[in-house]
Parts: C-alpha cells; sequence; structure tokens
C-alpha cells in the first residue's frame, strides 16, 4: 500500500476513486469538480477583501487615480497633436514666392527646394487654392475673398509647404530657402512648434512622475493588501498545505483577489476619464471655440482595454509578488 | 514501509534529531512518546517534509522521499493524513465543509464529495455535527472531525501529534481507540505522538521513545491479542 510512488497522475486520479474506507472501491465517472472549483475561488476572494475593507478601498483608489492621471494625459497629448497639425505647426515652412513670376519661374523655385537636404515633402499652393483656403478658414468672409477673387486681383503669391525631417537642421534650411531666386518670404512657425514642443515635453515629464509615483504607491499597497490577506489567512494556509493542497490551489484566491482590484480600478478609472473628459470639453469648447476636440469615443477603446490590462496585470503581478514574499514553500 | 536511516535535523541552535533510525511496517501501528522537546514533532515535520533534513534518508516504500521536487510536496502529503494537538480546523467552515474542503483542495469530484463526508462523519460518530462550527464543539468533537478530515483522500498513512494533548482524559481514550480502528479496521499505518507515557502503556502497542533527539528505546506490541484499557472499546460517543 505504501510501496506505490508518489507521482502527480497518481494521486489525482486517486482523489475521484479512492477505496472508501470500509474497503470497497468506489468507482466515479465524473472528472474533478472544476466548476465548483473557480465558485471557491472566487468567493475566497471575495471573502478577502471583505476582511480587509479599508485596504482594498485604498488599493483600489489609488490605483484609479493613477489610471485616470494616465488616461487624463494621454486625451491631453492627443488633443494637442491634432490641434497643432490642424494649425499646420508640425514641421511646416510655407514659402512665398514673387508675385510677378511667371509659372515656370515658380516651378523653378520649386524644383530648387525639392533639391534641398532635409526636405520631405513639397506641396505647391497656388495664389487661387491659397484664396480658397482662406475663405473656408473664414468663412464669415467669404463674401469679400469671393469678390477679390473675381476683381483678379488675389494679393496672395504662390506658395510651397514644406516639410521637412530634421528639426535641428530648420534654420539651416530656412537661410538655403532665402537665398532661392523669387523666394520673398519664408514663413516658419518653428518658434511656436519649439514652444508647444517644449510645453509638451515639459507636461510629460511631470505627468511622468505623477503617474511613477502613484503608479509605486498602488503597486506598494496592493502588496501590502494581499500581505494582510495573506497573514489574516496564515492559519488556513497551514492547514491546506499539509492537506496536500497544491501551492496554486492556495494562491488562485490572492491572485483573483489582485485582478479584482486592478480590473475594478480599470473600470472605475474609465467611467472617471470619461466624466472628467466630457466637463473639460464643455467648460473649455464655451472659452476655447477655436481648438478642435477630439470626442471622447475616439479613445473609449484604447483607454478601457489599456486601464484593464494595466490594472489587472499590475493588480495580479504585484499580488504574486507579495505571496512569494509571504508564503513559504 | 516508513524508513528513517540515520535521520539528522538541526534547528540553528539545537539538534532535534540525532541520527535517528527506525522502520515501521504498512499497517502498523506505533507511539512516539518522549518528553516535551524530545524531537517529536520534528519527526513528523521532516516526513511530511515541513521541514528538510540535514542529512540520512527518509523511505517511504523505497523511495526516498528528500528527493522529491517542491512540486510534488503536495501530492506527498495526500499519502498522510495529520491530526493535531490543536485540531486545526478551519474556524469559519463547518464540520461538513472542514471535511469537503480538503477533499475539494485535492481535486476530488462533487458527488465522491456528497457520498464520502457524511459516512467519514458517522465512522467518527459526529455526523449530527455536521452543520456546526468548531467552536460550537467539544475539544474531543473537534478531534473526531479533525480525525474524519485526516481521512478524507484515503490516505496510506495517519500521524497525531499529541492528538489527546487539548482534551480531557476521558475522551483522550476514546480519540486512541479511534486510533487504534483505522488502523485495524482500514489498515492505516498510524504513528500517534505523544509525551502522555501512562497512557500509551495501558495500549501494549509498540512505543519507540525518544529524548534529546536519539531513540532510547523501541518496546514492540504486546504478543497476546489486543489490550484494550477501561475506558472506552472504541464505539463510545
Ligand atoms: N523551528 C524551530 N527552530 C528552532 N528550534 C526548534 C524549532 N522547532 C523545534 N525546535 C527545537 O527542536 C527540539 C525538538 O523540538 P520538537 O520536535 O518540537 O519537540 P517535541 O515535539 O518532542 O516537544 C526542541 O529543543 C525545540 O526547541
Ligand atoms: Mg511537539
Amino acid at each position: 500500500m505504501n510501496s506505490e510512488p508518489v507521482t502527480e497522475k497518481k494521486v489525482e486520479n486517486g482523489a475521484g476513486n479512492t477505496p472508501a474506507p470500509d474497503g470497497t472501491e468506489k468507482k466515479s465517472r465524473r472528472r474533478p469538480g472544476r466548476g465548483s472549483g473557480i465558485f471557491y475561488f472566487i468567493s475566497e476572494a471575495f471573502k478577502g477583501m471583505r476582511h480587509h475593507s479599508v485596504m482594498t478601498a485604498a488599493s483600489v483608489i489609488v490605483l484609479t487615480s493613477c489610471l485616470v492621471l494616465l488616461g487624463a494625459f494621454l486625451m491631453l497629448l492627443r488633443n494637442i497633436n491634432v490641434n497643432l497639425e490642424k494649425l499646420g505647426l508640425l514641421n511646416e515652412i510655407a514659402v512665398f514666392t514673387d508675385g510677378s513670376l511667371t509659372p515656370e519661374e515658380v516651378g523653378a523655385v520649386g524644383e530648387s527646394i525639392k533639391k534641398l537636404d532635409n526636405v520631405d515633402t513639397v506641396k505647391y499652393v497656388s495664389k487661387d487654392s491659397g484664396l480658397e483656403s482662406m475663405k473656408e478658414q473664414y468663412p464669415d468672409y467669404s463674401d469679400l475673398f469671393e469678390s477679390i477673387k473675381n476683381n483678379g486681383d488675389n494679393p496672395l503669391s504662390d506658395s510651397f509647404i514644406i516639410t521637412y525631417r530634421d528639426n535641428s537642421g530648420v534654420y539651416e534650411l530656412e537661410s538655403e530657402l532665402h537665398k532661392i531666386p523669387g523666394v520673398v518670404k519664408v514663413n516658419n512657425r518653428l518658434d511656436y512648434a519649439v514652444k508647444v514642443g517644449n510645453f509638451k515635453n515639459g507636461m510629460s515629464f511631470v505627468f511622468a512622475w505623477f503617474f511613477v509615483l502613484l503608479f509605486t504607491v498602488s503597486v506598494f499597497i496592493i502588496f501590502n493588501t494581499i500581505r494582510l490577506a495573506v497573514e489574516g489567512r496564515r492559519n488556513e494556509i497551514d492547514i491546506m498545505r499539509y492537506i496536500g493542497a497544491t501551492n496554486s490551489f492556495i494562491i488562485t484566491p490572492f491572485i483573483i483577489e489582485g485582478s479584482l482590484i486592478g480590473g475594478v480600478s480599470g473600470i472605475l478609472a474609465f467611467f472617471a476619464d470619461m466624466g472628467l473628459y466630457r466637463l473639460a470639453v464643455s467648460k473649455l469648447s464655451a472659452e476655447l471655440d477655436i481648438l478642435e476636440y477630439l470626442p471622447f469615443r475616439s479613445f473609449a477603446a484604447l483607454l478601457i482595454i489599456g486601464f484593464l490590462a494595466v490594472g489587472i496585470l499590475s493588480g495580479v503581478l504585484t499580488s504574486l509578488f507579495s505571496i512569494r514574499k509571504n508564503l513559504k514553500n | 514501509m516508513i524508513e528513517f536511516q540515520n535521520v539528522r535535523k538541526e534547528y540553528s541552535d539545537t539538534v532535534a534529531l540525532n541520527e535517528i533510525s527506525f522502520t515501521i511496517a504498512d499497517g502498523e501501528f506505533v507511539f512516539i512518546v518522549g518528553k516535551s522537546g524530545a524531537g517529536k514533532t520534528t519527526v513528523t515535520k521532516v516526513l511530511l517534509l515541513e521541514e528538510k533534513i540535514d542529512s540520512g534518508k527518509i523511505l517511504i516504500g523505497g523511495d526516498d522521499i528528500s528527493a522529491y521536487p517542491d512540486r510534488l510536496i503536495p501530492y506527498h502529503r495526500r499519502r498522510i493524513g495529520m491530526v493535531f494537538q490543536n485540531f486545526r480546523l478551519f474556524p469559519d467552515k463547518t464540520v461538513y465543509e472542514n471535511v469537503a474542503f480538503a477533499m475539494r483542495a485535492v481535486g476530488a469530484a462533487s458527488a465522491d464529495i456528497k457520498t464520502r463526508v457524511p459516512m467519514l462523519l458517522r465512522m467518527m460518530s459526529v455526523e449530527d455535527r455536521a452543520t456546526h462550527y468548531p467552536i460550537e464543539l467539544s475539544g474531543g468533537e473537534q478531534q473526531r472531525v479533525a480525525l474524519a478530515r485526516a481521512l478524507a483522500n484515503n490516505p496510506d498513512i495517519i500521524v497525531a501529534d499529541e492528538p489527546t494533548g487539548n482534551i480531557d482524559p476521558q475522551m483522550s481514550y476514546t480519540i486512541m481507540n479511534l486510533l487504534l480502528r483505522i488502523n485495524r479496521l482500514l489498515g492505516k499505518t498510524v504513528i500517534v505522538v505523544t509525551h502522555e507515557k501512562a497512557m500509551v502503556d495501558s495500549f501494549g502497542q509498540r512505543v519507540i521513545t525518544i529524548d534529546g533527539g536519539s531513540i532510547v528505546s523501541d518496546t514492540p506490541a504486546a504478543a497476546a491479542g489486543d489490550t484494550t484499557p477501561e475506558g472506552g472499546d472504541g464505539s463510545e460517543q
């Protein structure tokens, strides 16, 4: 009886059809109950969370704040980029030609621009289409633009919109553009773009630090929440080990607890960001209506998936780490 | 067969087991006695791989258990039903759930749990306590629930560490007799650790006495039949 070697299989099968103590062998056709297992794990996880509800709540609140911040930052950055693109501030230089140039001469200017290093794309904008786009941009004055067009005294000149590859070579590019015959004006929004870029970098820096700080705090709190959960059940865990429960059976409730903390935080953060964003947009669009605001739904999928992923992953990994630190063999 | 071969276990400043050797056959009933601090609990801990030994070998059925990788330790423990002085029942589970949980924890099917748990509770005469919580039971009842739980996964070996330490003398005999019955009727190898030498002697079973981590005597069971001491025949409530 004692001479059979221990194997996982022997015991796994054995649990189902062990001989009864009276010696009669009873066969089981059923597989070990998995359904009741999942139910058990989840109910244990909830029991654990009730036991130390304050810590659980603290974990959720801090992790939620962390995710809200992350989402807010992301939405802010995307809005800034959209507006920069719209204003044509991103890597664009406008080159205006002398109004007296013939179309061939304008074409030659375009060719010379294309030959310069650091030039990425070149777009020709005729003076008519320039007028057209101004008309679109300022619809209130469309009559004025219409009459200018009809009079044939368009004050605009043909121009080129250039995008470049390398920010650091812009001033050099600018002076080279000036040297091209027929170019009268080079409109570089780099100063402005650099300012906005610096602002973005500074903001990213502050946000990143806040995020790291909050994330560290939330990992710390989840770690301690799970530690408390493990400690509160130390006795039960010991009994389970003596009974022969596997480590994975013992730790699964704690992992579920961690993932619930993460998942709930992710969902809360999503709705918090939705509310905050809509509030911010409704306030800002009343004050600053020249800016474009992306609708919340353009972030929704990214945010909910990202939040759940970050939340659950950090919850699970932190729980695992905490259990490893607080549970021997 | 359980074989201890020159097993040595040291804690930081104590030699708990000093190269002890003994053999326990399948289906044997053995008392391990000794004063407090003699090393009795350490014997159970190294047998359950709760503690690792420093040298020597422990074989079960010829299998060197010290060689088991950590992964196999839970499966090893399922072969041994453990009973403790302080019962170690789950306080927030009923009597029924305590036994059922032991089965669930090793992946038993619900159908098996439903038939086996009531049978075990009946066998230990605690079936009328099934829906009670441990705190509502007497020490003797709690220990019988613990015995039922130890049997839940039908282990080959039962190890009881001071099972009567928290129980009145009268009930202590009942518990000992239940252990004896588990040995006789179910064929389990039973190892009972205790410091109550007087009670042990009245049972006439094999007694291994240890002191200071060494075996000082190993007395075989009384040759003539079973000595059933006054105080119970094992079937009393
Ligand atoms: N975890 C431990 N750390 C250090 N010393 C221990 C530990 N466990 C037991 N001991 C010591 O080992 C010796 C044997 O202990 P134990 O086996 O518990 O004795 P018994 O069960 O016979 O009373 C004692 O001297 C005890 O103090
Ligand atoms: Mg002891």
